[in-house]
C-alpha cells in the first residue's frame, strides 16, 4: 500500500541470547505506523538470530556482525546499510512497544521539528511503574531522572516536553541528525552512548522531546544484571567504571576549551573527595573506576583531540546556553546525600548485600502511592485485578522496612537520647560511683608509673594499668580530664548499641539489627551505671557486644565467619590483622582494655566459650571447623596477661586475696536476687515489670527461631544461663571471695538479650511466615508486643536529662572530715562495694574499706591494687571489731593516720522527688560495732551514711618528746616541715623501708614497727630550726614494668601493618607491593 | 528441619531451676548486732555499770573468770560521774577467776566499767551485798532497754544506770508505765550522756512514791549499756538484762514459802489491752492457772506467794503467756527486802559457774520449745565431753549440785541445737529460794 509517511528504520541490536528478542521484534512489525522497516543487528555471538526472527517476522532483515563492538558500533553499522529513511528508530532487544508507539513518536518530531524523540519507559514486567520519562543531565555529565524510581504511572508526566538526554533502548533520530552527528561514537560502546549523541545533538541546536503517549516497555537487561557487557574491550571493566569513563568523555569533549578547564578541574575535586571516602569505606571498586577514569581518558588524548574537533565543527550552541538546558547542582552529590540518608553508607556507596537489594526492589514497589492505598490498608486493594504480579508477590511487614523509617526511627532514639543526656553535658558530677575527679593527664601517667601509691596505708604495688587507660585517653582530649567521664557516661551504651548492630550484620535484617540495638539502650543496666556513676561497667557495656563478635568469629559459630581467614601474613604486614592471629589480637586487646578499668570482664570470654562449647555438646554445628574451643580461651586469656602486666602482678601479690581483683563481695541483702538478675535490674531504673519485656522477647525470640538463626540462638541461650547461674551465685555470695562484679556479668547478659531479640525478630520475618497458625504466630504477636513497649519506660527515664545520676552524693556533703591541717590525714570508707567511691578491699560480704589521703577521694585512688599489703591492718582492725573483739578501733586505726570512718549506706542522699540513688546497707553488725568503739565518736548519722571521728587520731606522721604528747607534724601536702629535735617521729607510710626522713638533708635512723610503720628518732640539734622531710626512695621497678606494657601495646599496634607502612621511616625506601594484598585478593 | 531441641532445653531449664533454687534458698538477710544481751563467753570486751562505791552504798564488785586454758590480760577502765576514768590492768591465767573493786582505782560513787580481755572466754560478773546479788555484765552496748517492776516508794530507790563506753555522745529518752499509765516526764526526755561517762537516773526524781514501774528506754543516737538499780529494803539489786516484751517467759524457780513474798510484774508497753495466763507448775498439786489483764501502757503485778490457790511450799515454776509481748520481772523476797530478776531470754548455750564460791544448791535447765531437746554437758577446763540429757517440751531438768558446778575454777556448759535453754541457779537461803534465785547467763 502506498504511504506518504516518512520511512522509519527500526534498528534492533541484539546480542548474545536476548531472550526478549521475539518479542522485541513483534511489537515492531505489530506497529500501526505505515513506513517502518525493522532491521535486526546481530551483535557476534549470532547463531541462531535469523532462525529466531525468520520465526515470527520473516520480512525483518537481519545483519550479522562478526565480533561483538558494543550497541554504539552495531547501530553504526546498521545505519550505514539503509537508504532514504528520514528516522533511525535505534532499540534495544529487551524491549516491548505499544503498538502506535511509532506513530506517536514521529508525529511529534514533526510537531515539533524535534531532532530526537523519546517515548515514556515503563518496567517491562509491571508496565504501571514508570523507569524513565526523559533524562536531564547535570555539567558533569551525571543524568538525572525526571521521575522518581519506582513512582506509578497515572498519566502525571504525560505531557511532551523538551528534555536533555533520550535514554537507551527506543530513541528515534533524524537521519539527517545522525548524519551529521557521525553517528554514535563507537568508543561507547555501551553505558553513556544516549548520553553522548544527546549532548552533541543539543550542542548542535537540535532539539530533544519526550511523547508520554508512546509507551514502551524496558527489561534493562542490563543494567539489572540480567546480562554481562560482553563487548570488545569492555568485558572486564565493571558498570560504574563505563559510566565514569564516558561520562568524562563526554564532559571533556562537551565544552568550549575555558569551560573544560573549568569543569574538569571541578570533577577533578569531587572524584579526590569520593576517592578519599571510599578508601575510608574500603571501597576499592569505586577507586578503581575513579582513578581508570581518568587514565582512561588520558590514554584516549588523540581521540579527545578528535571530537572536540567535530564538536567545533557543528556546535551551534553556545556554553552557556547549553547549561541552562541542564539542571544546576551536583548529581552525584546530591545522590549520594540523599542515600546516606535514606538507605544508609552501604547503599550510597553501592555496595548493598544482596538482600537488602531485594528488600529495596520489594519496597520500590511498595512504597507506591497508589489511588487505591489513599483509601484502602493495602494498597493492593484496587490494583490486584490489574497486576496479577501484585498478587503473587510476598509482602512482608512494612513497619521499618524502608530506609527512610529506620532513618527516621534511628533519628529519634538519637534524639531521645540526647534528651536523655543533656545534663551529662556540663552540669556537675558527683563524687559517686567511679566519677572521682581525675588528675591531670600528666599525673595520671605518673600513678599508671609510679613506685608508690596511696591506697591503704601506701603501697609499692604497680600501677593499675587503668590508669593507663585514662592518662591514653586523657593525652586525646588534650588533658581536659574532666571531659573523659563524661564522654563515657554519654557515649557508651551508643557505642554498644552500635556494636550490637556490628554483632547482627549480615545474620538478620536491617530493621531487626536496629530494633535490638534501640533494645541495648533501653536495658535498664546501662542506665542503672550512668545513675550510679560506675564509668568502668558502662566501658564494658560498650565493649561487650565487640567482644561478643570477635568471639563468635574465632568460635565459627554459624554465620559469623563470612569467609575463611586468609593465609598467615607476617607481623606487621598489611593484612596481618585480617589473619586468624591479628583476630585473635583484636580480640586480646579489646579483652584487656576492658580489664584494665573492669577486671570481672575476663569471665566474658570465659562465659562464651564455656555456652558455647555447651550448646554444641548438644547440638553440633554442621560443618564446623574443628575449634578447639578451650585451646582458643587460654590462648586469649594467656595473650591477655601480657597486656597487663602490672595488674596481673598485683594479682599474684595478693595471694588470699588474689581472687577480689575481679570484684568485691557485696551484701547478699542488697544484691538483686534471680528477677532483677533475668530483668538487668541494680538499681532504681528496671524494678518494674515493664523490664520482663525485654528478656520475655528474648525467650521468645529462642523459641521460634529456625535454621541458623536457631543455632545461634542456642549458643547465646546457653551463654546467658551460665551467666545467670555465675550472677545468682555471685548474688548469694556462695562463691567466697570469687565475686566477679555484677554488672560486668549483666552487661553479658545484656548483650545475649538483645542478640535474642533480634534473632527473634528476624525469625518472624523469615521463619514464622512459612508456618501455619499455631502457637508460633502467638509467640510471634507477644514477641512484637514485647519489643514495642519496651521503650516507654527508657522514654520516660530520658525527662531528668541526666539518666537519674544525683546532682550531689554523700561523699561530697562530707566537706570538714578531718580537723587537722598538719600531719596529713586519712579518711576510711567503709560500706558496700558499689556505693564506695573509690577501690578498696573487702572486709566481709557487704564490706569494703578504702582510704583516701587528705580529703575526699580523688585521681590516684581510683583503682586499688588487688594486694592489700600492709593495709591488711586496716582491713583486720575493722573486722575484729565487727566480731566484738575490740572496743578500741580508734587505736588501731590511728595509726595509720585514719582520722575519720565514713560508712556509707547509699551513694547518693535520697530527696523524695529531687533524687534517688539505690540504698545498700552496710551490715548492721559493722555500724552497731563502730557504735561500741571507746576511741570513735558518732559526728554525723543520716540514711546514707554515719561518720565517726577518731578520737586517738595523731595525724599521719607525727612526733613525740620523751614524756610528752604525741602530735602531728609537717605539712599534710609536702610531707615535709618543721621537726622536733630528740624525738621519736611516727610515719604511718608504707612500706616503712621505701621511705626515709631526712632533717637538715641529713637521713636520720630508722626503725620499722610493727611490721610496717616507720619510727624515726631524730638527732640533737643546736639550730633553732630543724627541717625534715620525708623522702622516697624506691626503685623504678613500676615504671620499668609499666614502660614494657605500654610498649608492647605499641608493638602490637604498630603490627596490624603500621610497620610496613612505617617502614619507609627506618629505612628511607618505599614500601614494597607485598604479598599479602595478592594474598587478599586471591582470597 | 528440627524445631525441637529437647536435650539442650532440659540442661537450660535446669540451669534456671538451679538459680531459681539458689534464689529461694538462699534468703539473705542483713547481719544485725548481736541481740544476746547475756554472758559472751567469746566477747573480749564486757561492760558492768549500776555498781556503786562502798561510800555511797553498798561496795559493788566484779568477778572476772578466764573459762580459756590461756592466760588473758584484761584492761579495765572505770568511768565516774564524780571521778576521772581510771584504767588498769591485771592477768588471768587459765581457768582461774579474781575479783576486781572498782572502788580500789577511782574515788567516784558510781561506776561504769569497762572490761576487756586479750582474747576470748572473759566472763565478768557484778555483785553487791557483798555476793547475794550477782548480774552479768553486757558484751554489747544496745539501742533499746525495758525494766519493769521498779519501785519508788519510801525506802526504795528506783533507778536506771547509764553507761556510755564509747566516744560517742548518746541522746536517750525514757518513758515510764505504771499501774495507772504512761508516763514521758520531760526531764527524761532528751537527755545527753557524753562519751565514756555514766549517768544515774533517779525515777523517782519525777515518778514519785509509786511502786511497780516499768521503763522504756530508746536510744536515739550511739549504744548504752543500761542497767536497773532498785534497792529495796537492805537489799540491792542489779538488772543488768533488758526485760524485752515476750509473748511467753518461764520463771523455773519461784519461792512459795510461807514467809515468802513472790509476785511477777507485767507491763504492756502496746496501745491495746492485753490478758496475761499465768500457769503455775505445782509439783506437788499439778498446774494453777489463772489470767491477768493488763490494761494498755500500764503495769500490773500477779502474786504468787501469797495465793490462796497456791499451796504454800517450795519452789514452784511458773509461765507467763499472752498474745502480745509483755515485759516481766519476778520480785521476791521477804519482810526484809526484795530481789529483782528479769525474765531470761532463752539461749542455745548456758554456762554455769560460781566465780564467787557462794554455792548453789540447784541449777535448774529449762526447755522453753514445744519439743523435747538434747542437751550436753561439757566442764571448760577439762574439755571432755561429760553426759547428754532430754529436756521434754517445757520441762525442766534439776541438777541438784553440791561442789560439781560451784568448785573453784569451774565453769560448765550446757548446750542444745536450739535456743530453747534458761539456766536458774537457786542459792541456799533460808528460808529455801527466798534469797536470792539467780538466773544464769548464757550465750
Amino acid at each position: 500500500m502506498e504511504t506518504r509517511a516518512p520511512a522509519v528504520v527500526a534498528i534492533v541490536v541484539t546480542t548474545g541470547y536476548g531472550p526478549g528478542l521475539e518479542a522485541t521484534v513483534a511489537s515492531l512489525t505489530d506497529q500501526d505506523y505505515p513506513a517502518l522497516s525493522v532491521l535486526v543487528v546481530a551483535n557476534g555471538q549470532s547463531e541462531l538470530v535469523p532462525e529466531r526472527i525468520a520465526a515470527i517476522a520473516p520480512d525483518v532483515y537481519v545483519r550479522l556482525l562478526e565480533e561483538n563492538r558494543g550497541f554504539a558500533a552495531a547501530c553504526n553499522e546498521g545505519a550505514l546499510l539503509v537508504q532514504g529513511s528520514a528516522f533511525f528508530l535505534f532499540c534495544h532487544d529487551d524491549i516491548r512497544l505499544d503498538s502506535d508507539a511509532v506513530s506517536i513518536m514521529v508525529e511529534a518530531a514533526y510537531r515539533t521539528n524535534a531532532g530526537i524523540v523519546t517515548p515514556k519507559f515503563v518496567d517491562y514486567e509491571d508496565p504501571m511503574v514508570l523507569l524513565h520519562v526523559g533524562q536531564t543531565s547535570d555539567r558533569f555529565g551525571v543524568i538525572k531522572e525526571r521521575n522518581e524510581i519506582g513512582e506509578i504511572d497515572h498519566g502525571q508526566q504525560d505531557l511532551e516536553r523538551d528534555v536533555f538526554v533520550a535514554p537507551g533502548g527506543a530513541m528515534l533520530i533524524r537521519t539527517d541528525l545522525f548524519t551529521t552527528l557521525r553517528g554514535f561514537d563507537p568508543l561507547i560502546p555501551a553505558l553513556g552512548e544516549d548520553l553522548d549523541i544527546c549532548w552533541r545533538a543539543q550542542s548542535a541546536g537540535a532539539r530533544i522531546l519526550v511523547a508520554p503517549a508512546a509507551k514502551v516497555a524496558h527489561r534493562e537487561s542490563i543494567a539489572r544484571g540480567e546480562r554481562t557487557l560482553s563487548a570488545i574491550g569492555v568485558r572486564r571493566s565493571s558498570r560504574q567504571s563505563l559510566q565514569r569513563r564516558h561520562q568524562l568523555l563526554v564532559v571533556a569533549t562537551g565544552w568550549g576549551f575555558w569551560q573544560t578547564i573549568w569543569i574538569l578541574s571541578q570533577l577533578l575535586a569531587l572524584d579526590l573527595v569520593e576517592l578519599i571516602v571510599s578508601g575510608l569505606g574500603r571501597d576499592p571498586e569505586r577507586i578503581r573506576a575513579i582513578l581508570g577514569s581518568w587514565r582512561w581518558l588520558a590514554f584516549h588524548r588523540r581521540h579527545i583531540v578528535s571530537r572536540r574537533k567535530q564538536r567545533k565543527s557543528v556546535a551551534t550552541l553556545s556554553d552557556t546556553n547549553l547549561r541552562r538546558l541542564q539542571v544546576g547542582g551536583v548529581n552525584r552529590i546530591k545522590t549520594f546525600a540523599n542515600t546516606l540518608v535514606r538507605e544508609g553508607y552501604d547503599a550510597a556507596r553501592g555496595i548493598l548485600p544482596e538482600a537488602d537489594e531485594e528488600q529495596r526492589q520489594e519496597n520500590r514497589v511498595d512504597s507506591g502511592v497508589g489511588f487505591g492505598s489513599s483509601f484502602a490498608e493495602n494498597d493492593e486493594f484496587d490494583e490486584i485485578a490489574e497486576n496479577p504480579n501484585l498478587a503473587l508477590r510476598h509482602r512482608p511487614s512494612k513497619i521499618f522496612t524502608s530506609f527512610r523509617s529506620q532513618i527516621l526511627l534511628i533519628g529519634a532514639v538519637a534524639s531521645f537520647w540526647v534528651i536523655g543526656t543533656r545534663n551529662l553535658v556540663s552540669t556537675h558530677l558527683p563524687l559517686l560511683g567511679r566519677l572521682a575527679p581525675l588528675d591531670s593527664w600528666w599525673t595520671t601517667w605518673r600513678h599508671f608509673f609510679a613506685s608508690w601509691s596511696p591506697n591503704g596505708v601506701g603501697t609499692g604495688t604497680p600501677g593499675m594499668p587503668g590508669y593507663g587507660v585514662i592518662a591514653f585517653f586523657g593525652t586525646f582530649v588534650f588533658g581536659r580530664m574532666g571531659a573523659l567521664p563524661r564522654i563515657v557516661l554519654i557515649m557508651a551504651i551508643p557505642v554498644g548499641a552500635i556494636g550490637i548492630a556490628r554483632l547482627l550484620k549480615h545474620k538478620v535484617s536491617n530493621r531487626a539489627r536496629i530494633l535490638a540495638s534501640i533494645g541495648y539502650l533501653t536495658m535498664p543496666l546501662g542506665a542503672n551505671m550512668i545513675a550510679q556513676g560506675r564509668i568502668d561497667v558502662l566501658v564494658v557495656v560498650a565493649t561487650a557486644p565487640f567482644i561478643v563478635r570477635r568471639l563468635f568469629e574465632l568460635l565459627d559459630v554459624p554465620g559469623f565467619r563470612i569467609q575463611p581467614y586468609g593465609p598467615n601474613v607476617p607481623f606487621g604486614h598489611r593484612g596481618w590483622r585480617t589473619s586468624e592471629a591479628g583476630q585473635r589480637t583484636v580480640v586480646v586487646m579489646l579483652v584487656a582494655l576492658s580489664m584494665a578499668m573492669a577486671p570481672a570482664t575476663a569471665f566474658i570470654p570465659l562465659l562464651i566459650v564455656a555456652g558455647v562449647w555447651l550448646a554444641r555438646q548438644f547440638e553440633p554445628d554442621s560443618g564446623q571447623l574443628s575449634i578447639q574451643s578451650w585451646r582458643l580461651l587460654g590462648s586469649i586469656m594467656g595473650t591477655t596477661v601480657w597486656f597487663l602486666l602490672p595488674l596481673v602482678a598485683d594479682t599474684l601479690l595478693a595471694g588470699r586475696r588474689a581472687l577480689e581483683v575481679f570484684g568485691l563481695r557485696r551484701g547478699p541483702w542488697s544484691s538483686p536476687d534471680l528477677w532483677a538478675l533475668v530483668k538487668g535490674a541494680d538499681g532504681g531504673f528496671g524494678q518494674s515489670w515493664w523490664f520482663y519485656l525485654l528478656p520475655l522477647a528474648a525467650l521468645l525470640g529462642l523459641v521460634i527461631s529456625r535454621n541458623e538463626r536457631r543455632a545461634v540462638a542456642n549458643k547465646l541461650a546457653s551463654i546467658y544461663a551460665l551467666a545467670l547461674l555465675l550472677s545468682m551465685l555471685v548474688s548469694r555470695g556462695l562463691l567466697g571471695p570469687l565475686a566477679p562484679d555484677l554488672d560486668v556479668l549483666l552487661a553479658l547478659q545484656a548483650v545475649l538479650v538483645v542478640t535474642l531479640m533480634g534473632l527473634g525478630i528476624s525469625s518472624l520475618e523469615n521463619d514464622i511466615t512459612t508456618r501455619k497458625f499455631g502457637f508460633t504466630q502467638v509467640v510471634a504477636g507477644a514477641l512484637v508486643g514485647a519489643v514495642s513497649l519496651m521503650a516507654v519506660p527508657f522514654m520516660l527515664d530520658t525527662s531528668s536529662g541526666r539518666f537519674d545520676l544525683p546532682s550531689t552524693s554523700v561523699a561530697e556533703s562530707l566537706g570538714q572530715l578531718s580537723s587537722s591541717q598538719s600531719g596529713g590525714f586519712r579518711v576510711l570508707w567503709l560500706g558496700d562495694p558499689t556505693v564506695l567511691p573509690l577501690g578498696g578491699w573487702s572486709v566481709a560480704p557487704g564490706v569494703a574499706a578504702a582510704t583516701s589521703m587528705n580529703g575526699l577521694p580523688g585521681g590516684a585512688t581510683f583503682f586499688a591494687p588487688p594486694d592489700s599489703g600492709t593495709s591488711d591492718l586496716i582491713l583486720t582492725a575493722v573486722k575484729n571489731a565487727m566480731d566484738g573483739n575490740s572496743v578500741q578501733l580508734g587505736a588501731a586505726l590511728a595509726a595509720a593516720g585514719i582520722s575519720t570512718v565514713v560508712v556509707l549506706n547509699a551513694g547518693a542522699p535520697n530527696f523524695s522527688g529531687v533524687q534517688s540513688s539505690p540504698v545498700r546497707s552496710a551490715p548492721q553488725r559493722l555500724v552497731a560495732a563502730l557504735g561500741h568503739q571507746t576511741d570513735l565518736s558518732l559526728s554525723l548519722q543520716t540514711a546514707s551514711e554515719e561518720t565517726f571521728s577518731n578520737l586517738k587520731f595523731h595525724g599521719i606522721v607525727s612526733a613525740q618528746q620523751s614524756g610528752g604528747v604525741v602530735s602531728p607534724i609537717f605539712s599534710n601536702v609536702t610531707f615535709s616541715g618543721e621537726t622536733p629535735t630528740n624525738a621519736t617521729v611516727h610515719a604511718a607510710l608504707a612500706p616503712a623501708g621505701a621511705f626515709a626522713l631526712e632533717v637538715n638533708g641529713v637521713s636520720v635512723s630508722r626503725e620499722i614497727r610493727k611490721g610496717w610503720g616507720a619510727t624515726y628518732l631524730t638527732p640533737t640539734s643546736t639550730n633553732s630550726v630543724n627541717i625534715g622531710t620525708l623522702v622516697l626512695h624506691q626503685l623504678p621497678l613500676n615504671g620499668l614494668l609499666a614502660g614494657f606494657t605500654l610498649l608492647l601495646w605499641l608493638v602490637v599496634w604498630l603490627g596490624f601493618g603500621w610497620i610496613q607502612r612505617l617502614e619507609w621511616v627506618f629505612t628511607f625506601r618505599t614500601s614494597r607491593k607485598i604479598q599479602p594484598r595478592r594474598a587478599k585478593e586471591s582470597r | 528441619m528440627k524445631s525441637l531441641r529437647p536435650n539442650l532445653a532440659i540442661v537450660l531449664g535446669a540451669v534456671l531451676l538451679l538459680c531459681a533454687a539458689v534464689n529461694y534458698l538462699e534468703q539473705p538477710v542483713n547481719p544485725g548486732a548481736s541481740t544476746d544481751s547475756n554472758l559472751a563467753t567469746n566477747s573480749a570486751v564486757l561492760y558492768c555499770t549500776g555498781l556503786s562505791s562502798a561510800k555511797h552504798h553498798e561496795a559493788g564488785l566484779i568477778t572476772l573468770q578466764n573459762t580459756s586454758g590461756e592466760k588473758r590480760t584484761v584492761t579495765i577502765s572505770v568511768s565516774s560521774p564524780d571521778a576521772p576514768i581510771a584504767t588498769t590492768k591485771l592477768t588471768l591465767n587459765g581457768f582461774r577467776s579474781k575479783t576486781f573493786n572498782p572502788s580500789s582505782i577511782s574515788a567516784g560513787s558510781y561506776f561504769g566499767v569497762l572490761v576487756q580481755f586479750s582474747g576470748a572466754g572473759g566472763i565478768a560478773q557484778e555483785s553487791t551485798m557483798k555476793g547475794l546479788n550477782v548480774a552479768p555484765c553486757i558484751a554489747s552496748g544496745s539501742r533499746s532497754w525495758y525494766g519493769a517492776g521498779f519501785d519508788t516508794t519510801v525506802g526504795s530507790l528506783g533507778a536506771i544506770s547509764i553507761f556510755n563506753p564509747s566516744g560517742t555522745p548518746a541522746v536517750l529518752n525514757i518513758v515510764a508505765f505504771t499501774p495507772t499509765g504512761y508516763v514521758a516526764p520531760a526531764p527524761f526526755q532528751g537527755l545527753s550522756i557524753p562519751g565514756h561517762s555514766l549517768r544515774l537516773i533517779d525515777l523517782g526524781s519525777q515518778i514519785v512514791n509509786r511502786r511497780d514501774i516499768a521503763t522504756q528506754v530508746t536510744v536515739l543516737r550511739g549504744s548504752l549499756v543500761l542497767a536497773g538499780v532498785q534497792e529495796s529494803g537492805g537489799h540491792e539489786t542489779l538488772l543488768t538484762q533488758s526485760a524485752t516484751p515476750q509473748v511467753s517467759v518461764t520463771y523455773s524457780a519461784v519461792s512459795t514459802a510461807a514467809s515468802a513474798v513472790s509476785v511477777i510484774r507485767l507491763a504492756n508497753t502496746l496501745r491495746r489491752d492485753v490478758t496475761a495466763r499465768v500457769v503455775v507448775h505445782d509439783g506437788v498439786y499439778g498446774k494453777i492457772r489463772f489470767s491477768v489483764p493488763v490494761a494498755a501502757y500500764s503495769t500490773v503485778q500477779a502474786s504468787i506467794s501469797p495465793n490462796t490457790a497456791i499451796a504454800v511450799g517450795g519452789l514452784v515454776s511458773v509461765t507467763v503467756s499472752s498474745k502480745r509481748p509483755l515485759a516481766t520481772t519476778l520480785v521476791t523476797g521477804d519482810a526484809k527486802g526484795l530481789n529483782w530478776l528479769p525474765s531470761s531470754i532463752a539461749s542455745s548455750t548456758v554456762v554455769v559457774t560460781d566465780p564467787m564460791g557462794l554455792g548453789y544448791e540447784q541449777v535448774i535447765l529449762s526447755n522453753t520449745s514445744n519439743k523435747s531437746v538434747h542437751v550436753t554437758e561439757t566442764q571448760l577446763n577439762s574439755g571432755a565431753l561429760q553426759s547428754t540429757y532430754t529436756i521434754k517440751a517445757h520441762g525442766t531438768l534439776v541438777f541438784t549440785t553440791g561442789t560439781r558446778f560451784t568448785a573453784p575454777n569451774v565453769a560448765t556448759v550446757f548446750r542444745a541445737a536450739s535456743p530453747v535453754l534458761v539456766a536458774t541457779m537457786v542459792r541456799s537461803s533460808t528460808p529455801p529460794g527466798i534469797y536470792p534465785v539467780a538466773p544464769l547467763l548464757s550465750r
